[in-house]
């Protein structure tokens, strides 16, 4: 709690030092009417966040409002690099000799995973020609995470009975997020503005209510863990899983 | 940009699994195995011939033959000699490629303890399966208590430096048969034990026989009758024994020292064979036959012949034939006629047929093989099936055999379901009705998990040999079924009743009861597994 309390603090911190920053560069000689008529124009984004890469179509309703709507997505990136780092975890959660043989150091992981979501958000500007912005909202979230694990090669017990990764068997464990979550960010930058260009930068959370374990499956010799007090159990560990940090930067091209 | 999206996501991730405490996911969560080692196995139910109940004490099991090398325990531990814990065992057949015809594994069981006769089974495997066997064992320290068609007599006798100082004559009557067998130990023999050290002192003379009529004595016959036969002169054949009777002798001098081989001399042999006995071709026996003499060592998977021109003689005034023989080692003695297999197949199948039950129904009865001429016993045991679809069944070659199908095996309370004469086992397509079952018992499942103290979050499914009895049916018999990965269905149980669940498991027994009740069918049970198997799996 003390550590998490602290982390917190820490972020929000953060991100009060970057609005200072930013209010003070406003403070500086303004333009009058920076952003008038901007709802007369509409903004095509392309953006990278933690949600993967996406697009952004961002429509002004005056110049204190904007309606951004857009998708991303990110697909098995890496995957490779997130099973390799993951692996001493998944041996260590699984650390087990069957029948005299160790097989941690045997342990296969492979993961499958797709984030992905279509955003619906309202921007609000702070004052008129501010480039500060509070961002609200929805994401309908296609988000899973598929894990299997098993063993990567034969092993040999008693006098030489050999047990095949698909004897051993192996166990899926699909983790989804749930379909809406509630969007909250702050933001610098106006994607549609007077000129051709735009720009955002924004930092916010998606919240999740707890992580869906939508399908724990097994087959071969550890098959029977796939049962379904243990699917509830592991649900019930993920229920501390609150949030999908957003770190977002578009660059929009307007149109009139 | 992809690589500073990854960086950014995954330290938000790591950032915020750090804030919280809990990190595994998989914390309280049990991890299920399933540490099977085989796919066929069999169980053994060792119980008193006479009364019908298990045997209490520690049953010593060898196994020898073969395919010795693949047996195991059920749970995978390889020993010299297993034991049978309150007359039960199961036993493992592992096998690096798949059990089949071109991949048989055969070996002989032979159960010993101290007070019984040692009793023998040759089992061929050819196919994965689980199979269940009830050995009957003799009880000899009470005599007067033996089953129909076995006698057994005690003589004493002196020897000075292994030579046989009077002789020894005495004689042993099967009521059962009417017949005798007499028996001559000369003075003047020499014995000596296996390796060749002469017994001396006061010796012990334990003489077992057994008829040829009665089913028990049948039974006894060691390893069955269907036998492996090798001979000095000949090749190892298969094939099927027509017994005229058999015994076993035991000599053991007041050291302890076991006589098994004779010189200056031999114990004679008179055994009555009943007239009415039938040889291999149908036809009676008749005094100028010849027949073969046999022996079989403890521990042997095969019969030696013993290339001995066996003359039957008569008939004597009771109307009895008899053979007489002089045997030089101490071993099981065998007289009669072997009939060479030509079946190329050691099994075959058979289906029990219902109208009213499917393929998706389990059953177990009791059965018998018999020779249809005489009615004698081939073989009997229990058959656990599933209706409409083929088992397996060992092959007795040559004669007609009647194949009876029973409920139960306990005299007074078994009855006959169906029964089918086969004309030729090698060839015929076997198939019997099982009549139609009016009120078809319920079926439950006992789900069975097993942890090891030390780690009671992994969970082993054990896969066991299983033995239950209904305590509340005096008529009831043990039935069998093979819980695989934790689970097993236990068939035509009666609601109400309590039943007692026995399973081995490396050493241990595990018993317990289940009373059935009409609003459950499934029943949950945990067992703590011995520390062996804890070590082995490694938990």
């Amino acid at each position: 709690m003390k550590n998490f309390i602290l982390c917190c603090g820490l972020a929000l911190s953060s991100l009060l030092s970057a609005q200072e920053q930013v209010s003070l560069q406003q403070e500086s000689p303004k333009q009058v009417g920076k952003y008038a008529n901007i709802d007369q124009k509409i903004g095509l984004a392309v953006k990278g966040n933690t949600f993967g890469l996406g697009a952004d179509l961002t429509m002004p309703l005056n110049d204190r409002f904007s309606i951004r709507v857009g998708a991303s997505q990110l697909n098995n990136y890496k995957a490779d690099d997130i099973e390799a780092a993951a692996l001493d975890v998944v041996a260590s959660a699984f650390d087990i000799d069957f029948m005299g043989v160790s097989v941690s150091s045997l342990f296969d992981y492979q993961l499958d995973y797709k984030i992905s979501s279509f955003n619906l958000v309202a921007d609000w500007y702070i004052t008129k020609n501010s480039p500060i912005h509070l961002t609200g909202g929805l994401r309908f979230s296609n988000t899973y995470f598929r894990n299997t694990f098993g063993i990567t090669q034969d092993i040999t017990i008693l006098d030489g009975l050999l047990i095949t990764p698909e004897n051993f068997g192996s166990l899926t464990l699909q983790v989804d997020y749930p379909f809406i979550l509630p969007y909250l960010g702050i933001g610098v930058g106006r994607l549609v503005n007077n000129k051709t260009i735009g720009f955002n930068f924004e930092i916010g959370n998606s919240f999740i209510s707890g992580l869906d374990v939508t399908e724990f499956s097994g087959n071969g010799r550890i098959g029977g863990t796939a049962m379904e007090e243990n699917r509830v159990q592991i649900e019930e560990n993920l229920s501390w899983v609150w949030a999908h940090p957003n770190i977002e930067f578009s660059i929009s091209y307007n149109f009139k | 940009m992809m690589q500073i999206l990854k960086t950014i996501t995954l330290s938000l991730i790591i950032l915020l699994m750090a804030c919280n405490p809990n990190l595994d996911p998989m914390e309280g969560v049990t991890l299920k195995v399933d540490t099977r080692v085989a796919n066929s196995s069999v169980s053994m139910m060792f119980v008193d011939a006479v009364t019908g109940e298990p045997i209490t004490n520690d049953i010593r099991v060898s196994i020898s033959g073969e395919g010795s090398d693949n047996i195991y325990d059920i749970s995978g531990l390889k020993q010299n000699a297993y034991t049978a814990k309150n007359g039960f065992l199961t036993l493992a057949i592992i096998s690096l490629d798949e059990i089949s015809q071109s991949n048989k594994i055969n070996f002989v069981i032979e159960g010993d303890i101290a007070g019984y006769i040692p009793i023998s089974r040759t089992y061929s495997f050819d196919k994965e399966s689980h199979e269940a066997v009830q050995f009957k064992m003799i009880n000899i320290e009470n005599p007067d208590n033996l089953p129909e068609g076995i006698e057994m007599s005690s003589e004493s006798g002196q020897l000075i430096d292994g030579v046989v100082q009077d002789t020894i004559k005495y004689s042993l009557h099967s009521s059962s048969s009417n017949t005798n067998m007499d028996i001559t130990i000369p003075a003047g023999m020499v014995m000596k034990d296996a390796n060749g050290v002469t017994l001396s002192g006061n010796i012990a003379v334990s003489t077992i026989y057994f008829n040829n009529e009665d089913d028990e004595a049948l039974s006894a016959f060691p390893g069955g009758l269907n036998m492996t036969l090798k001979s000095a002169s000949r090749a190892q054949s298969q094939g099927l024994m027509t017994t005229c009777g058999f015994t076993k002798i035991d000599i053991v001098d007041e050291t302890g020292r076991q006589a098994r081989f004779f010189s200056q001399g031999a114990v004679n042999i008179k055994m009555e064979v009943p007239a009415a006995t039938l040889k291999p071709d149908g036809n009676q026996v008749m005094p100028g036959d010849e027949l073969i003499s046999i022996s079989r060592q403890e521990g042997e998977d095969a019969w030696d012949d013993e290339d001995e021109e066996i003359i039957m003689r008569g008939p004597l005034e009771n109307g009895n034939l008899y053979i007489e023989d002089d045997i030089t080692h101490l071993s099981y003695h065998n007289w009669g006629w072997f009939k060479e297999s030509t079946c190329e197949k050691q099994t075959t199948e058979l289906i029990i047929k219902s109208e009213t039950l499917s393929q998706a129904d389990y059953g177990q009865v009791n059965y018998e093989i018999r020779n249809n001429a005489d009615q004698k016993l081939l073989k009997k045991g229990l058959l656990s099936f599933y209706y409409n679809t083929p088992i397996t069944i060992p092959v007795f070659e040559g004669p007609e055999v009647k194949l009876i199908i029973k409920n139960g095996d306990l005299q007074n309370c078994a009855h006959i379901l169906d029964s089918l004469i086969i004309s030729d086992m090698c060839s015929d397509v076997l198939e019997i009705n099982m009549p139609t079952i009016e009120n078809v018992l319920p079926e439950v499942k006992v789900v069975m998990e097993g942890t090891c103290a030390s780690n009671p979050d992994l969970v082993v499914q054990p896969s066991l040999g299983f033995w239950y009895l209904n305590l509340d049916d005096p008529c009831a018999s043990w039935q069998q079924a093979y819980m695989e990965v934790g689970e097993v269905s236990l068939i035509n149980v009666s609601v109400g009743a309590t039943y007692q669940v026995n399973a081995y498991i490396d050493d241990e027994l595990k018993s317990n009861t289940v009373t059935v009740n009409s609003d459950s069918t499934e029943y949950f049970r945990h067992i703590a597994l011995p520390a062996s198997i804890c070590d082995m799996i490694g938990i």
